[in-house]
């Protein structure tokens, strides 16, 4: 899979998948802070690597990236992200605290926000691995505050050394009282995909899909 | 570019570098590229005739890759000078009056896993090694440098000076 043209029937595929994944990491989050989670529909894209960054957007925002290698039959990429200035409110929900109470990002609270991608990126495999029949096992957590471009080039950079395409499945998680958002991103590599679309195909009965 | 420029007019142009991508300025032009995290930003000037070029690298090396790749020379540290170069030769301008800066290659994520699989994944690190090296090779002095560390950074480099300022989202801004 090396052209930028996804059929239709492998498109709908992909974002049912991530419907299914983050449906159950937006579960996973709703109960962990105690509130509604909305989610909004998985986008699905498929560019060459370099055109990533300007159709992802939202260049010099600052978020909390969160980031995650999958390993066994679908080697993927996760990232999250979460803006900066969610971040006090979001560690205060995770840690039953009233928001406001947090006034500073001290170790703890980098370490409840990584535990955070592992909770979300868990729940996220967890139902895809099991609707596909696969094996996926997320490595632990990396984080890091910075600019979204910054921490997305990252990893693009590394998934260019062997990809010429980024295929992503990108979800927002929302929660609307507080007006905390998140951003969800698996990136399956090269081999992945492939994997991912014959899995598909026995999941859904299909033989052979054409190419259009 | 919108419109084209008649010399005389006063015109500031900022002039964006994308991800794997480079690109030229002169005189009161500045060139600006976003989220270096682990790529570096490489940036050649001549102050005679204040011509700058800068790319934006993603990787060390165009020959290490596994598989043949239908993309823009100014992804690959190698490739990058290489075509850097020939566009000033063709200006009249020789390699002997560029200056180098290179800002970025930053390990923003550190993640444990077996090195001897997957290779090493600070490509930061690699990225300005391979710079350094092609600017060694090439024989062009590096005057100025921010790299490594764990900060992403986003970069303007004037071509009326040759001065880079380098912004971070936390870290503040200095110029080099």
């Amino acid at each position: 899979m090396n052209s930028s043209h996804l059929n239709d029937f492998y498109r709908d595929a992909f974002q049912e998948l991530g419907n299914i994944g983050s449906g159950n990491a937006a579960t996973a989050l709703s109960q962990l802070v105690g509130r509604t989670i909305d989610m909004s529909v998985p986008e699905v894209l498929l560019i060459p690597i370099e055109q990533v960054p300007d159709i992802v957007g939202d260049m010099e925002k600052t978020v909390a990236g969160i980031y995650l290698e999958v390993y066994g039959d679908v080697p993927s990429k996760i990232l999250v992200t979460f803006p900066h200035e969610n971040l006090l409110s979001l560690t205060d929900l995770m840690m039953n605290q009233p928001i406001g109470t947090g006034s500073m990002l001290d170790e703890i609270k980098l370490s409840a926000l990584k535990e955070l991608g592992t909770i979300l990126s868990g729940a996220y495999l967890n139902a895809m691995s099991k609707f596909l029949d696969l094996r996926m096992i997320p490595s632990v957590p990396a984080l890091a505050i910075d600019s979204f471009t910054a921490v997305l080039n990252t990893i693009l950079a590394e998934l260019s050394q062997e990809n010429q395409c980024a295929l992503l499945l990108r979800t927002e998680i929302m929660e609307t009282e507080n007006k905390i958002s998140g951003s969800f991103f698996l990136i399956p590599e090269k081999d992945a995909l492939e994997t991912i679309i014959s899995a598909i195909q026995k999941a859904s009965g299909v033989v052979n899909v054409g190419e259009n | 570019m919108l419109f084209k420029k008649r010399p005389g007019w006063l015109t500031l142009e900022r002039i964006k570098v994308g991800m794997a991508d480079w690109k030229l300025a002169q005189n009161q032009d500045t060139l600006v590229t976003f989220g270096l995290g682990s790529c570096v930003g490489l940036g050649l000037l001549d102050e005679k005739t204040k011509s700058a070029a800068m790319a934006h690298i993603m990787l060390p090396d165009s020959k290490q890759l596994r598989f043949r790749q239908e993309t823009s020379p100014a992804k690959f540290a190698d490739t990058a000078i290489m075509i850097m170069l020939k566009t000033f030769e063709k200006m009249g301008i020789s390699k002997q009056r560029l200056k180098a800066k290179i800002v970025g290659g930053a390990n923003m994520f550190i993640i444990a896993r077996s090195t001897a699989t997957r290779g090493n994944f600070n490509v930061g690190q690699r990225n300005v090694a391979a710079v350094k090296e092609q600017l060694e090779q090439t024989g062009i002095p590096l005057v100025g440098e921010d790299t490594g560390g764990s900060v992403g950074r986003s970069v303007e480099f004037f071509a009326k000076n040759g001065i880079m300022r380098v912004r971070t989202a936390l870290a503040g801004e200095r110029d080099i």
